[in-house]
């Protein structure tokens, strides 16, 4: 069993600093960073504050910066590492709340600025609805890939503007406004090419492509805003000519003139019925269904 | 520096190096801030002719010297770079090379480049390192050296 | 596009500048010019071109392109350290201040024959 040093680079609220812990703890093959962390809390320091949720990659309250790159910590297997060393800080680039913890409360409040839901102009239909909205497969695939993300903020941390500029809307924002954008569900779809084109939007990107490399969803942002772009040069250039907008899905054919029919009437169920076929078929045992 | 809230300031333009592009927004802002202060120079340098022969020639002599020749070379490389990168970065920006989105499927991939991105990427690269020697040779004369 | 201005003068510079300052790199390298820099540095070649009307514009083309390209280079680095409305108010009034002024002084060589 091979021992680790953990490293542990903690926010203290009540000094306003980071000091830095270290453990040495066990590690088997399997074990991954947030095990290390629990065995650390568990074994030798009560006071170690982390969060941590699901510990399988899809909570995304895991994000830590381990050497040096932000990654989930349940997902980073402590021995693919390959180092002896294990350094663990809080998230970049957010406003650690104490240890491990990071505040949030930006990540969320800007992901609310892009309107993160479906606008429509059946307002009613959207309060009260009858039926579901048609979209196909291909219109389906175009945001799909953007709808994986699971909101762990990894891209926050790697994204260079984000590092400076509290005003930038980041890559997750943006990412999640392309998302709506290109849903064929969405008609806002003017209202949020004015959100994209702000400085501090898709204007304060600069291709840097750390938010994709390390997105433990392959969601890479940096297409999202690359798309955005292009369809604000499309609308700059009057050659933006609207997306297909997904319409109600009509309304189902009355009982008597069911699709099925040519396919032959539907036998009436009966307990009876069910019960003789299963005894056809030697299921029963006690000659009862119930 | 700069550190709001919990920011990490400049440091953060330049880490996390997490992959090739991020390294090359980096090379690209240091060398859009070096020839910038070049540019000033450069343009201190040529108003020397406003003011006649005499002051023009002594400038020339001024700078007949290894020590700016060979700033002039890092120069010309770091204009190159900013250049091929700056050409690869208006076609990628803009989306006009961008793939088309696809559902990721486990394992994830990290950024995913296709063969477009890859191609321009090279490509300029290879442009830019070609003009390169060019630029190379140019110096290696007026150093004295071929 | 009302705020990517910025960013478009950098690609519609930036591009334009990746042509004409192979031109302008070319003029002082021995594969295309004999004697390359050094003829290129003399008062009378420098004269001569300064006072052909051809020149004059690409030089000026070039100037004006190089010094929008990098006023707005360093404005959007500059907006994303310094963030709050007033900052960037000053920091507009400031760069353009100072490009305004190494124009001038750019300009002045060229167009002095």
């Amino acid at each position: 069993m091979d021992k680790v040093r953990f490293k542990l680079r903690r926010w203290d609220p009540e000094r306003k600093t980071y000091q830095t812990s270290e453990y040495e703890i066990p590690v088997r093959r399997g074990m991954t960073v947030l095990d290390g962390l629990i065995w650390i809390k568990e074994n030798i320091d009560r006071t170690v504050s982390y969060r941590a949720s699901c510990r399988m990659g899809l909570c995304g309250s895991c994000g830590m910066v381990i050497n040096g790159k932000p990654m989930l910590a349940c997902e980073t297997q402590i021995l693919h590492l390959e180092s002896n060393n294990v350094t663990v800080e809080p998230l970049y680039n957010y406003e650690p709340i104490k240890d491990l913890v990071a505040d949030f409360h930006q990540f969320f409040e800007k992901q609310r600025t892009i309107k993160p839901y479906l606008i429509r102009e059946d307002v009613e239909e959207q309060i009260n609805p009858t039926r579901e909205y048609i979209q196909s497969p291909e219109e389906w695939n175009l945001y799909i890939q953007f709808a994986m993300c699971i909101t762990c903020g990894l891209c926050y941390s790697a994204c260079p503007t984000t590092a400076t500029d509290p005003k930038y809307l980041g890559p997750q924002a943006l990412m999640n406004l392309y998302r709506f954008f290109a849903d064929s569900r969405d008609q806002a779809e003017h209202l949020r090419l004015e959100i994209a084109d702000q400085v501090d939007g898709v204007w304060g990107c600069h291709l840097a492509t750390g938010c994709s490399e390390v997105c433990p969803k392959g969601v890479d942002p940096a297409l999202a805003i690359q798309l955005l772009r292009k369809e604000l040069l499309k609308r700059s250039l009057k050659l933006y000519r609207g997306k297909k907008i997904s319409e109600l899905a009509p309304p189902l054919p009355p009982r008597n003139k069911s699709p099925y029919r040519a396919f032959g009437e539907a036998p009436e169920f009966t307990i009876e019925k069910a019960e003789e076929k299963a005894r056809e078929f030697n299921i029963l045992k006690d000659d009862r269904v119930r | 520096m700069g550190e709001k809230e919990g920011r990490r300031g400049i440091l953060g333009w330049i880490f996390p190096i997490t992959n090739l592009e991020r390294l090359l927004y980096t090379l690209h802002r240091i060398t859009g801030i070096g020839l910038t202060l070049y540019l000033f120079i450069h343009i201190y340098e040529t108003s020397m002719r406003m003011y006649g022969y005499e002051t023009w020639t002594a400038t020339a002599e001024f700078l007949e010297n290894p020590l700016f020749h060979f700033g002039l070379l890092l120069v010309v490389l770091a204009a190159l770079f900013h250049g091929a990168n700056g050409i690869r970065l208006i076609l990628q920006e803009l989306g006009l090379i961008a793939p088309k989105p696809t559902q990721p499927v486990y394992p994830y991939r990290k950024y995913h480049r296709d063969r477009k991105i890859w191609m321009t990427t090279i490509l300029m690269l290879i442009l830019g390192a070609g003009v390169a020697v060019f630029a190379l040779r140019d110096f290696l004369i007026l150093l004295g050296v071929m | 596009m009302a705020d990517g201005r910025l960013r478009l003068t950098i690609y519609f510079t930036g591009a334009l500048i990746a042509i004409l300052l192979l031109i302008h790199l070319s003029l002082f390298s021995f594969w295309f010019v004999e004697g390359g820099y050094y003829t290129n540095m003399e008062w009378e070649n420098v004269s001569a071109r300064m006072g052909n009307i051809l020149w004059d514009t690409f030089y000026i083309i070039l100037l004006s392109a190089v010094l929008l390209h990098s006023y707005s280079g360093i404005k959007g680095i500059a907006y994303e350290y310094i963030t709050s409305s007033g900052g960037r108010r000053l920091i507009d009034v400031l760069l353009t201040l100072i490009w305004l002024i190494a124009f001038v002084y750019g300009v002045l060589p060229i167009i002095s024959g």
